[in-house]
């Protein structure tokens, strides 16, 4: 008789095969089970193994722009996984031998890449230099975790093909004046990234600063805010026009502010490096959905 | 004949709880977790922070009022490190005595001068390096500083005794430390230590703080 296999365990990364992005769904299981995968609707595909369930099941939020999340529906003798898309994708199944037994899902990242392949985006690092910005209560600067998202925005944008241009080098603290001179006409977006300060260090959590200049730049940093919101558990302080970036003019630009540094609880974030790679993928998957609306 | 050590090598399993929390029970847990999994000769491994989670060891900073040793000490440890908040450190004197912490603060000094590191936990108490300051732990405890488990000893004892598996409490992170504060079996030590190197507990967003680790190998 067949050993039933029980579901130990279920997780989503983005992986890199060459130049290709895939998103993956990978399920553990103690040995291998039978699987059936299908598409009931646009927008969700259906894994079905007949397996039992150690694991909790309780839902997985993705948002990496292809996967939005997993629910988990346990039945008799079997357990059904639903993936729900952003993006018409097919998954690719693959099983890797060895205990967990490992049944992996990839869903090609294509979509993004098509979306951002050549547009222009200029990414600038708030303060830099001798100019540090706002200090946490601990030791951080908000110009070195400014550079640090950057950092990883840039390895997100160019991973999707975009062509990135930086207003300043780690060392750098140009004026507004020479950063707004890196935009050129084809520009599709100015991204700017600092921190909130605050005298009173109870304020906590995530804006995003918009130009008031271009319409729709308030519902787009609307949709960053609620990205990031919900890939980093931090609470929303909310969006709000800036005159520096009107300064812009019709060029699209919005300044992130992931935390505020000047609260302990929002510092000790900034020290995980996870942090700042789930800000620039979410800040990237909005910025795509906000210019697709309605296609 | 000199006996050779045993050598044991295990097959790693995660499994994706719930987020626990204090009104769970630890013992409750491994057993619900590690059920038509785990046998005798295998160990459930808990992660530490989860294990006093359960103990109702994660406290708010605002429910801690740091005094003036605590907010003058707070300024010296590793930035990086676990102490480096006023409200953390008054949990440490709390929990050490200002005698052990300030004698431990002499041993750290000292170390600066002959570049030896550690001597502050090895004078004021290694269960000092198991607190995770503020944002040290996972969402939603983020907001917690999470002491060291209490009683690490007997709790594994009473996962073998409800699961009959072998089971470890442990502190690892992602620098491949493992630190083993409760095992049933002091001979599978060594073997524990090298199967947790690569942190199957996770420190990102997995929430697989139990680990079964499976024999399939021994070596005589």
């Amino acid at each position: 008789m067949p050993i039933t296999a029980r579901l130990t365990n279920f997780y989503s990364k983005v992986t890199l095969e060459g130049e290709e992005q895939f998103s993956t769904v990978t399920i553990e299981a103690t040995a291998p089970p039978p699987v059936i995968i299908d598409y009931p609707e646009p927008g969700s595909c259906r894994v079905t193994l007949r397996a039992l369930l150690n694991m909790y099941p309780g839902p997985l939020y993705i948002q990496d722009g292809i996967l939005r999340e997993v629910t988990v529906e346990p039945g008799e003798g079997q357990v059904t996984f639903h993936i729900t898309l952003d993006e018409d994708v097919r998954a690719m199944l693959t099983g890797v031998e060895g205990i967990p037994y490992r049944i992996v899902l990839r869903f090609s990242r294509r979509p993004l890449q098509e979306f951002y392949r050549d547009r222009v985006i200029i990414i600038d690092p708030g303060h830099g230099g001798t100019d540090g910005g706002w200090r946490g209560p601990v030791n951080l600067w908000e110009r070195d975790m400014a550079w640090k998202t950057a950092q990883e925005l840039v390895r997100v944008l160019e991973g999707f093909k975009a062509r990135v241009i930086w207003t300043r080098q780690a060392e750098e603290n140009p004026s507004w004046q020479e950063r707004l001179r890196k935009v050129t006409p084809d520009t599709f977006c100015f991204i700017s990234v600092h921190e909130h300060g605050a005298a009173d260090t109870s304020q906590r959590g995530t804006a995003v600063l918009y130009n008031p200049v271009v319409p729709g730049n308030e519902e787009l940093a609307a949709k960053v805010l609620e990205r990031i919101v919900a890939r980093v558990n931090t609470p929303a302080r909310g969006v709000k026009a800036d005159e520096e970036l009107a300064r812009l003019g019709e060029i699209p630009g919005i300044k992130l502010e992931p935390v505020a540094i000047t609260n302990w609880v929002d510092e000790g974030l900034l020290r995980n490096p996870y942090f700042h790679q789930k800000v620039a993928l979410a800040t990237a998957v909005a910025i795509k959905q906000h210019f697709q609306r309605g296609k | 004949m000199a006996r050779k050590d045993k050598k044991i090598f295990f097959y790693k399993i995660p499994i994706r709880t719930h987020i626990v929390t204090e009104n769970d029970d630890i013992v409750d847990l491994a057993q619900k977790y590690s059920a038509g999994i785990a046998a005798p000769g295998d160990v459930i491994c808990l992660a530490e922070s989860v294990v006093a989670i359960t103990q109702g060891r994660a406290i708010l900073p605002e429910a801690v009022r740091p005094g003036w040793l605590a907010r003058f000490l707070s300024r010296f440890p590793g930035k990086d490190g676990s102490l480096a908040t006023p409200p953390a450190m008054q949990l440490a004197i709390e929990e050490a005595g200002p005698a052990r912490i300030l004698a431990g603060c002499a041993a750290a000094a000292l170390g600066r001068l002959i570049k030896k590191k550690g001597l502050f936990y090895i004078v004021a108490g290694r269960e000092l390096a198991l607190i995770d300051d503020i944002a040290g732990t996972m969402y939603p405890y983020e907001r917690h500083i999470v002491m060291g488990p209490k009683n690490p000893g007997q709790l594994v004892q009473a996962i073998k005794k409800a699961t009959g598996a072998e089971a470890v409490i442990a502190d690892v992170n992602d620098k491949k430390c493992v630190d083993i504060l409760g095992i049933t079996d002091k001979s599978y030590r060594q073997a524990v230590i090298e199967a947790l190197k690569d942190n199957p507990f996770g420190n990102e967003d997995e929430q697989t703080p139990i680990v079964i680790l499976k024999r399939w190998k021994t070596r005589l």
